[in-house]
């Protein structure tokens, strides 16, 4: 009987022991990449972007140009008479921040690597961070990008005045134009390609 | 015939005299309640294979050993009794009815059967006797009006739709609140197969969940367990509670043949009103209105009966001149009706059982074809299943159990508008009210084909039914095999190893397809067009999906006495349950090549593909000890400890447990059978249960290749992008400091027996508190990413579950009226989410109508814009005279019910059964799309208003700049009254009351029965979903259709045109030799 129980307790400490590791490899989702790469996260962040402003930031513009210019014909959505839906303006946001600016947050802390890559999505990141100010006025800037935790675990960003956004993004892309600029960068970029 | 026939008789017997007997034993057996002699029992000599059956008059001769010996007299619905033969040689038997047994007996967490005195929980029991008083076809509709708070809803009337069973509210904020469906011990993979070519607002196809592939015929009893003692046994599965099935295996005897056919018809029982009055075309405000025969909008001119045309002129025999059809211009009688076929259902099993002291076997086969009540909508399902146990030795016992279902069906496209998806019945609603469907049933005549067709935003629903295949195929394998082993007295150690493993196979195709353009009639006979209409380059797509399921269990269990007048069980053990699941799915891209080849290959742009593979396992250890002392006093306390793969490496363990007791007070009173109340039973319990993550929430990953944008399912642009590959930062926070949730219960009620066992009361209050629940909280997408997933929630489930089970009558000529009552309330409340919000979203409608989880409200909350009044009550309207509504919503109702009753009746008399089930609900809100489509288009019974002339909306005003309100004098046309931009107007009162079925059965008496050389036979009619009755504003949809709605399967409570449900009136047979 006390064999029997010691046997049990001992089956039972390996079965627990082992557990802790091979249930935590059970759980790493096969379906993804641990990581990324940067010059294929700057190509999802360009393709996500131009989505964005071809389809949400663009057609809202067009749309209320075409509606003030006053075209005959002219069928009138929701749009144009002030029925905005929260949709109209989350989702051109929703793929600055979440998809485009994210994944080029990614290339920027890749700099050691890709000096180049970096400097062209700091330059593209000021592009859509332009875009956003003047699309929406004041902005997260200073504290945005940081949700994760290593990064400050900053999960609802403190707005910024539009022209306090202005005047770094002016610098951020001044700064990244000189790193283009450097011969020596642009043949690292070379052979690597 | 008749003379070998008794020559071989007497052969047998003398035989058999020859090889056992000494000496021979007669007998009469005769019924208890009446004297009557019965014929057919089955006599036999215990631990033999001699045996007889009574004759005609009850009489019997059996040859029996010299020394010692048992007869076993049993039959059907009679106790089966024991008697020591001696040195009787005449021994006479009187049989009493067996119907009390069941109720005894109950299946706990555990697996094993226990007096009920014993469980300390609200448990119940339901036969299989109960479950199928009256034929039904699958097993959710079985348990309908048997157990209280227990919530059961199927997605639509459509075939092989999707079942969720909720017990006592919902649990988790985000997660699967799906009971845990258990079979003979093994936890199945019951996950939802949704997809449809248009998912999400362009409508879903619904490939059902696994739970129907159960074939109801083979149920034995089905437990639904709620209390934490209960779950805490299942561990985190079972943490929306668990309804276990325990299947029906053979028992001792000669072999037994079980057969039942049933058959039924099915019509479609619509609850969409629809006005009569005006016909196709547009409403202008001024009331006047333009005739349109390509409208699918009926705000057109009023029906005066003039033939006029009504499909779209073409050159039909290409003679060079137009054809068209006629009729009236009046409404279809039943149009909506007619859109649907009668459809039928037949279902078939066989079952034979049997066995000896030494084993026992079930072996059945049931088949169930089902043609839909929507054209070219079928199900078929066949079911293979074996289930035996064996006595290996004196210590050893083994149980095998095997079934296999097989599935394959033909379903429609259901859910939202018309026009982006391919919903027949969606497109049926949007129709006119002058459309016959009589006659648009021939889609490939010119008339009603791409030339012809009538309509210019619309798409013939019989071509969609027809030519585009949703089809659904799945194969369902489920194994068990136990060993038990009793070493010593008292102590059994027993190991259960189960697979269940489903694959799913799913099909659709869109043919390539242009409807011409085409010429509408106009006011006066005048032509407008040519107008331009839609087509699709077709489409392709298919899913592989397998999952296994592997549960094992090993448990050691010791029951030793204490003294003279208590009892110890104690059990531990070991569990292990393992998913993985592994999907293939392709589709092609920018359309087909060939027409007619559906073929990944056949693709115009490469083909898409998907692959996705989870795993996930849980292992648990278990411990459960109950103490009874003199059979009246129980305490039992369990605990469990899991270990979860989708939990951190550091909170991977958690520790759960649950404490109660019950008490049989009437056995201290003394009270016996003759008092009022012979059993008083007051129970109470407490405890905690945890429950794990979801998969894959503690790391950041990368998607490859992601899907750049996808509106709705009507286009996407994926990755590669004009060739190059993209990876992007998925937008998931991983948290590595997630915990479990728990759910803390405390649960207190009484069982009642009384009025000499005619009556029997149940009553249960419950009290839980669910924290630290897991959310995937949204997150601002400025942070960079999306959601993350934390333990912030709390939610609340309060309630009361009363069940009332009386025999009013019972006359001793053999009439009996068994009344049952079931009702339960639950108050759900969400305390809290997170510190920076107060509201979750579930899903949301588009135009400011939301259901959210919101604190201090119940789950499932909506949310939209409600309409202003001033302070004297008046509506405001603005300067077109429509309703002006609040800016900021307000939370207007949630979809739980005030409370949920059921009644069941039945009256009996000499073999004949009259029963009825009622089933209703009482409050809560559901949205209905319906509602809001035809009023868009004008068909609906409430789109009458003022005579579709302007009025004013009576005692309206309008706000001016400084505050005050005048009288309002501008009118608004019935159209643009209703289609004002508001939802909250589409939440409809969810309340119901159904008439679920009515059946009526007849047993044939033994005397015929036995003279055919049957054990049993029996006979039953029945019609199912007799009548409705809905609150008046309710004139558009079933409040019971769940409607995905949203990706998230918690959202209730959106009907968004499914599939109606449908009559059904049918016969079923059962024969047992």
């Amino acid at each position: 009987m006390k064999k029997i129980k010691i046997l049990f307790i001992v089956v039972s400490m390996m079965i627990a022991s082992s557990c802790g590791d091979k249930l935590a490899e059970i759980n790493v989702d096969p379906n993804t990449s641990p990581s990324g790469s940067a010059p294929q996260v700057f190509t999802a962040a360009q393709a996500f972007y131009g989505i964005a402003l071809d389809a949400y930031f663009n057609e809202l513009d067009a749309l209320l140009a075409q509606y003030w210019a006053g075209g005959p014909g002219v069928a009138l959505l929701d749009e144009e008479r002030y029925f905005f839906e929260p949709i109209d303006f989350n989702t051109a946001w929703s793929f600055s921040y979440l998809q485009a600016l994210s994944d080029l947050s990614f290339v920027i802390s890749d700099a050691e690597n890709n000096q180049a890559l970096a400097a062209a999505a700091d330059i593209l990141s000021v592009y859509i961070y332009q875009n956003l100010v003047d699309h929406y006025g004041d902005i997260p800037y200073t504290s945005s990008l940081r949700g994760d935790l290593s990064n400050g675990g900053i999960t609802a960003p403190e707005y910024d005045g539009g022209k306090a956004v202005y005047d770094q993004l002016i610098s951020r892309v001044s700064a990244a134009v000189a790193t283009l600029a450097d011969p020596l960068v642009m043949i690292i970029w070379e052979l690597k390609i | 015939m008749k003379r070998i026939l008794l020559l071989s008789t007497v052969l047998v017997f003398a035989l058999s005299g020859y090889i056992m007997a000494q000496k021979t034993v007669t007998g009469t057996v005769t019924a208890e309640e009446d004297g009557s002699p019965v014929p057919g029992v089955n006599v036999i000599v215990k631990g033999t294979s001699a045996g007889t059956v009574t004759d005609i008059d009850g009489n019997y001769q059996i040859g029996v050993p010299d020394q010692g010996g048992i007869l076993v007299f049993s039959f059907i619905g009679l106790a089966t009794e024991e008697v020591e033969i001696g040195a009787q040689s005449v021994i006479n038997m009187t049989m009493t009815a067996d119907i009390k047994q069941l109720n005894e007996i109950v299946v706990t967490a555990t697996g094993d059967l226990r007096n009920a005195n014993s469980v300390t929980y609200a448990n119940q029991t339901v036969g299989s006797e109960s479950l199928l008083s009256s034929p039904q076809k699958n097993t959710l509709e079985a348990l309908r009006g048997k157990a209280a708070g227990v919530k059961l809803t199927t997605n639509s009337g459509s075939v092989g739709a999707s079942t969720r069973i909720v017990l006592r509210g919902e649990a988790s904020l985000t997660g699967n609140n799906n009971a845990l469906i258990v079979i003979d011990g093994i936890p199945i993979d019951n996950s939802n197969s949704i997809g449809g070519e248009n998912e999400g607002e362009g409508g879903y196809t619904d490939y059902g969940n696994a739970f129907n592939d159960l074939d109801p015929q083979s149920i034995e009893s089905v437990t639904i367990l709620k209390g934490p003692s209960a779950t805490s046994l299942y561990g985190s599965r079972g943490a929306s509670g668990v309804v276990m099935i325990t299947t029906k295996s053979g028992s001792k005897g000669k072999m037994k043949v079980d057969l039942n056919t049933t058959f039924s018809i099915e019509d479609a029982y619509i609850l969409l009103d629809r006005q009569e009055q005006f016909g196709q075309g547009i409403l202008n405000p001024d009331g006047s209105k333009i005739f349109d025969s390509g409208e699918n909008f009926s705000w057109g001119p009023r029906f005066d009966g003039i033939t006029r045309p009504w499909t779209s002129p073409i050159d039909a025999d290409g003679d060079g001149n137009l054809e068209y059809l006629s009729r009236p211009y009046e409404a279809v009688p039943n149009q909506l009706h007619d859109f649907f076929r009668t459809g039928w259902t037949s279902n078939n099993s066989l079952a034979l059982s049997g066995g000896t002291d030494l084993f026992t076997y079930r072996v059945n086969y049931a088949n169930t074809f089902q043609n839909g009540i929507m054209h070219n909508t079928d199900y078929e399902r066949h079911n293979i299943g074996f289930n035996g146990t064996a006595k290996l030795s004196d210590k050893v016992s083994s149980s095998v159990g095997l079934s296999y279902a097989s599935v394959a069906m033909n379903t429609a496209t259901e859910g939202s508008r018309a026009f982006e998806g391919r919903n027949p019945y969606a497109s049926a609603i949007q129709s006119p009210n002058t459309i016959d469907y009589r006659q648009v049933r021939d889609y490939t005549s010119p008339f009603h084909d791409f030339g012809g067709w009538y309509g210019t935003y619309t798409i013939n629903p019989y071509f969609i039914l027809n030519e585009m295949a949703n089809t659904g195929k799945r194969d369902n394998w489920l194994g068990n095999a136990s060993i038990d082993w009793k070493p010593i007295k008292g102590l059994t150690l027993a190991t259960k190893f189960g697979i269940n493993y489903t694959s799913l196979n799913t099909i659709e195709s869109v043919p390539i397809y242009q409807y011409e353009d085409h010429y509408v009639w106009l006011d006066n006979l005048k032509l407008d067009g040519p107008r331009s209409r839609d087509g699709n380059a077709g489409a392709h797509n298919e899913l592989l999906r397998s999952t296994t399921v592997i549960d094992w269990t090993t448990t050691a269990s010791y029951t030793t006495e204490i003294g003279s007048s208590s009892s110890l069980t104690a059990i531990g053990g070991v569990n292990i349950y393992d998913l993985t699941r592994k999907q293939l799915y392709g589709e092609t891209r920018g359309g087909l090549v060939i027409p007619g080849v559906y073929n990944l290959a056949n693709s115009a742009q490469t083909a898409a593909v998907e692959q996705s593979h989870n795993d996930y396992r849980i292992i648990g250890f278990f411990g459960n000890a109950s103490y009874s002392w003199k059979d009246r006093v129980y305490l039992e306390g369990s605990v469990r400890n899991d270990y979860s793969s989708t939990l951190p490496v550091d909170s991977q363990s958690f520790l759960y447990w649950s404490l109660g007791s019950s008490v049989i007070v009437s056995d201290f009173l003394n009270w016996t059978y003759n008092d009022p109340i012979s059993k008083l039973k007051v129970r109470v319990s407490y405890g905690t249960t945890g429950k794990d993550a979801g998969l894959y929430l503690l790391t950041n990953t990368y998607n490859i290749n992601p899907s750049l944008v996808n509106y709705e399912g009507i286009y996407e642009i994926l990755s590669p992008f004009n060739g190059q590959t993209g990876i992007s930062k998925d937008g998931l926070i991983g948290n590595n400091f997630l915990t479990p949730e728990v759910t803390t219960t405390f649960e207190a009620g009484t069982d009642i027996t009384f009025w000499k066992g005619r009556g029997n009361f149940s009553y249960t209050y419950y009290n839980s508190i669910h924290t630290d629940q897991i959310l995937e909280a949204d997150l601002s997408r400025a942070s960079g990413y999306s959601i993350t997933a934390v333990n912030i929630g709390e939610l609340t489930n309060k309630g009361h579950e009363i069940s009332l089970n009386i025999t009013p009558i019972s006359t001793a000529s053999g009439f009996d009226w068994d009344l049952g009552f079931v009702w339960s309330t639950n108050k759900s409340e969400v305390t809290r989410i997170s510190a920076q919000t107060n509201e979750l979203s579930i899903w949301s409608s588009g135009r400011g109508v939301t259901q959210v989880a919101a604190v201090g409200e119940p789950f499932g909350t909506w949310k939209g814009n409600v309409q202003r009044f001033d302070p004297n009550g008046n509506p405001i309207v603005d300067g077109n005279g429509a309703r002006v509504y609040t800016t900021t919503p307000e939370y207007v109702g949630s979809v739980q019910p005030d409370f949920l009753g059921s009644i069941t009746t039945s009256f009996k008399y000499k073999g004949f059964r009259l029963g009825a089930l009622l089933d209703g609900r009482k409050g809560g809100k559901f949205f209905s799309l319906t509602k809001t489509a035809v009023e868009f288009n004008g068909t609906g019974g409430n789109t009458l208003i003022g005579d579709r002339q302007p009025f004013i909306v009576p005692n309206s005003v309008v706000e001016q700049s400084d505050g005050t309100f005048v009288e309002n004098t501008t009118p608004i046309v019935a159209s643009n009254y209703l289609d004002d931009g508001n939802y909250t107007n589409h939440l409809l009162d969810a309340s119901f009351l159904k008439l679920r079925e009515i059946s009526l059965g007849y047993t044939f008496p033994r005397e015929i029965v036995s003279r055919l050389n049957l054990q049993a036979a029996s006979i039953d009619f029945f019609a199912k979903n007799v009548k409705f009755w809905l609150p008046s504003e309710n004139i558009f949809d079933d409040p019971e259709a769940k409607g995905p709605g949203g990706s998230s399967d918690n959202t209730t409570g959106v009907a968004s045109t499914q599939t109606p449900p449908a009559r059904s009136y049918g016969v079923s047979l059962n024969l047992t030799f």
